[in-house]
């Protein structure tokens, strides 16, 4: 009885399992279904969320390189074998120096199964073209007398800077030779062609350097508006002919005899040729804004034709002569040009009175004898201005198998992602000189590799350079005297004559007591008279000076001793280099100078 | 003592009816299930592969755009879109001097309703990619009618569009895949991007 119940029993449970085990089959089926559209789904959002991501981290290397290049770094950022660790993923830079000073950077960023690798070539430091100073394609000659020199618009103005250090960082240039003649002053460096040389005549002065380019300079041509241009115009009218803002055309302008031309800012005029005849005036009124002016085919300023500027910014007035090749153009009138004179093309006269503040760049220069121009270093690269010039972004392929192999990056590399450096510490190490100021405010300074050096000490960086190349300068870097470069101590320190240097230097008197030191103890020595006529045109000498002219080899005991009547009483200081100089004053000098104390 | 077994044990008729009933409910109950549950992954499949498709579609519309040089973009009009776009991109350096490319175009094949991607347009060494066949006539949402249907500040635009905006190119795409049953799936993506160059 029990073992039938049990057989009924059986056969019930049996065909309730056939029902649960379909059940339980249509169940799985369907979980098993959906975890693997949830699988698929998740791993192909995943996937494209890592190369996403993957995508960002390269551009944030790229970045970090790219601005790293205006710091002095190289733009190599980690590497395949140590890359640097950023937002979960990892990246490494690559950079590549070309000659022409384009910088390639390649960045590869891997994140999950996310790879990318971005690339930009940018240049470093854009230097516009002014910034080449004084300027020839063809080798440059200049005539005798011509002095050349800086000032920074930025500081002030030119009087204001003359015989200071500011006033010594002239840039004379050419992609030939370079020939100073007798009595020029170059109160800045000589950078001549690249298979050229220098010439500088006895006479003549070069205060700064003299080398090579590393290539030759190639000029960018000049793109001319293209605004309709009216027919030539000869004015010859008593009121002044006055070109408004914005945009002007000529196919001439020929400005008459005791005329006048205004140009009112912000304007772009064209004119195919221009002329200014005897006695007239252009004024450049740049007030409200800056004038460029395009001269396409000829500029005739004549001698006795007036052009002025309203104010001294010098990057407001543009002259670009885009005249046919070998073409010449005149700047013969008088003038104190506040601008930026670029003629490519052009063989161009500048006469002694047309006085140039700001940068020159031509095919030929004719400098007048005599002739004057000063280089506006706020025309040439500043610190501000070091962001590198980005030319082209691109997206590269993805060559290396490391980046093809789309498992976790760091198990691919076999790579710890707690020791490795985040972007900021992964440059390639460099050479670190360094001015700063600590954590207690005290003035340090370091030189030795970045990577021995922690930066967590550094409160504020004074001056640092990394491989000899500058990424911080104080404010006050050209005013500072921290390099003794006063151009009068260099002019002293030339090979000129010493009656030329008598001139110079009373030409430029009132100077400064390390001049007059110079200028006292200089070897050869001066002649006595030429060195006492400078120190009497002094309005007064330091007692540094007064020593120095105790010491000079050029001045005898009576001519000191006329010297120092003048600033008797002397300090206890002058007088016992007085008692105790070699070779000694005569007795009656001394003792009639000890009368006066 | 055994009770013999009755021989009118085991089930009724009746029993038998609505053992028979239930089963064939629960049965027909899971095979419903069954089905809806196959048929909503069949159109999640369908949704998610278009969707997949259109990513990666716009994705390469967008890459090649990025690197696009903004100057030489065509067309240049600004807020009107366009089916297509020509372009230029750097190839990187040759001798210190960036290379850049010979003109590419993406462009909406009506005819094909395909996203095609050509080097050097009209010139003998042109070539032609297809990137999908499967471009709705119109984006999602849209209908020919002189309206902006869908909100988006377009009218009657293409399944492929692009808008100039400044230095953005925003790129919307819909792909469309007629359904067994007569729906169709619609998949829309947009993608702002920069042109970097």
């Amino acid at each position: 009885m029990k073992r039938i119940t049990r057989v009924g029993a059986e056969r019930r449970r049996g065909g309730a399992l056939v029902f649960s085990v379909a059940a339980v089959l249509v169940v799985s089926i369907l979980a098993a279904g959906f975890l693997q559209l949830t699988t698929m789904i998740s791993r192909r959002l995943g996937s494209s969320s890592d190369t996403l991501q993957a995508l960002n981290i390269a551009e944030a290397g790229l970045a970090e390189a790219y601005t790293g290049l205006a710091l002095a770094h190289t733009g190599n950022v980690g590497s395949e074998a140590e890359p640097a660790f950023f937002a979960g993923g990892l990246m490494w830079v690559e950079a590549t120096q070309h000659a022409s000073g384009m910088v390639e950077l390649e960045c590869t960023g891997m994140y999950g199964t996310g790879r990318a690798t971005l690339g930009i070539a940018c240049q470093p430091v854009e230097v516009g073209v002014a910034g080449l100073g004084f300027f020839t394609l063809e080798d440059l000659r200049l005539n005798p007398d011509v002095r050349l020199d800086s000032y920074d618009s930025n500081q002030g103005t030119y009087a204001s800077q003359v015989n200071t250090p500011l006033n010594n960082n002239g840039i004379v240039g050419s992609n030939g030779n370079v020939t100073v003649a007798s009595g020029n002053l170059i109160f800045g460096d000589i950078v001549f062609g690249p298979t050229s040389k220098a010439s500088v005549a006895s006479g003549s002065t070069v205060t700064g350097g003299m080398s090579p380019r590393a290539g030759e300079e190639v000029l960018p041509p000049i793109e001319v508006p293209a605004i309709p241009l009216g027919k030539a115009v000869k004015y010859t009218s008593g009121t002044p002919m006055v070109v408004p803002p914005g945009e002007a055309g000529f196919n001439g302008l020929d400005i008459g005899k005791n005329t006048k031309l205004v140009l009112k800012g912000p304007l772009t005029l064209v004119v195919g040729d221009m002329k200014l005849g005897l006695g007239a005036e252009m004024v450049f009124d740049t007030t409200d804004g800056p004038i460029q002016m395009h001269v396409t085919n000829s500029i005739d300023l004549q001698t006795s034709s007036l052009v002025s500027t309203t104010t001294q910014v010098t990057a407001d007035s543009i002259v670009l002569v885009s005249a046919p090749d070998g073409k010449s153009v005149n700047f013969g009138a008088k003038s104190q040009f506040y601008g930026f004179i670029y003629a490519p093309n052009a063989e161009t006269h500048i006469s002694a009175q047309y006085e140039i503040y700001g940068a020159l760049i031509c095919k030929e220069l004719q400098l007048a004898a005599q002739g004057k121009m000063h280089y506006d270093l706020a025309l040439g690269p500043t610190l501000d201005s070091l962001l590198p010039t980005l030319y082209s972004w691109r997206v590269v392929e993805l060559p290396r198998p490391a980046a093809v192999n789309r498992r976790d990056p760091f198990q691919v590399l076999d790579l710890d992602p707690s020791a490795l450096p985040s972007p900021a510490y992964a440059h390639e190490d460099q050479v670190l000189d360094l001015r700063y100021e600590d954590r207690n405010g005290n003035s340090q300074t370091y030189f030795g590799l970045e990577s021995a050096f922690d930066w967590s000490l550094v409160k504020a960086v004074l001056y640092g350079t990394r491989d000899g190349v500058a990424f911080l300068l104080p404010d006050d870097y050209y005013e500072a005297p921290v390099v003794a470069n006063d151009p009068l101590v260099d002019l002293v320190n030339s090979s000129m004559t010493s009656k030329q240097l008598r001139d110079a230097l009373i030409a430029a008197s009132p100077i400064s007591s390390e001049a007059l030191e110079a200028a006292c103890l200089r070897q050869p020595p001066m002649n006595k008279s030429d060195l006492m006529n400078v120190l009497q045109k002094q309005p007064t000498l330091s007692d540094e000076t007064l020593l120095a002219a105790i010491a000079s080899p050029s001045l005898d005991s009576g001519t000191l001793r006329n010297l120092l009547d003048d600033y008797s009483p002397l300090s206890p200081t002058v007088l016992n280099a007085v008692q105790t100089r070699v070779p000694a004053l005569s007795l009656s000098d001394l003792l009639a100078l000890l009368g006066l104390q | 003592m055994i009770r013999p077994r009755s021989s009118r044990a085991g089930w009724t008729l009746v029993e038998m009816c609505l053992a028979g009933l239930l089963v064939t409910v629960v049965m027909g109950k899971a095979a419903f299930v069954m089905q809806s549950a196959l048929g909503l992954a069949s159109e999640e499949t369908a949704s998610m592969h278009y969707e997949d498709q259109a990513r990666t579609v716009i994705d390469r519309i967008a890459l090649a755009v990025m690197g696009s040089d903004r100057g030489t973009l065509l067309p240049q009009i600004e807020e009107v879109h366009s089916d297509k776009i020509r372009y230029t991109f750097s190839l990187g350096m040759e001798d210190g001097v960036v290379v850049w490319s010979a003109p590419e175009e993406i462009f909406l094949d009506d005819t094909r309703r395909a996203v095609e991607w050509r080097e050097n347009p009209g010139l003998a060494e042109e070539r032609q990619v297809v990137w999908s066949n499967l471009v709705a006539p119109l984006l999602q949402g849209e209908t020919v009618n002189g309206v902006d249907d869908n909100g988006n500040g377009l009218i009657d635009e293409d399944g492929l569009s692009f808008v100039l905006d400044g230095e953005r190119v925003i790129i919307r795409l819909t792909l469309r895949r007629p359904e067994v049953n007569g729906r169709t799936v619609d998949q829309t993506v947009e993608r702002i991007v920069t042109c970097r160059n």
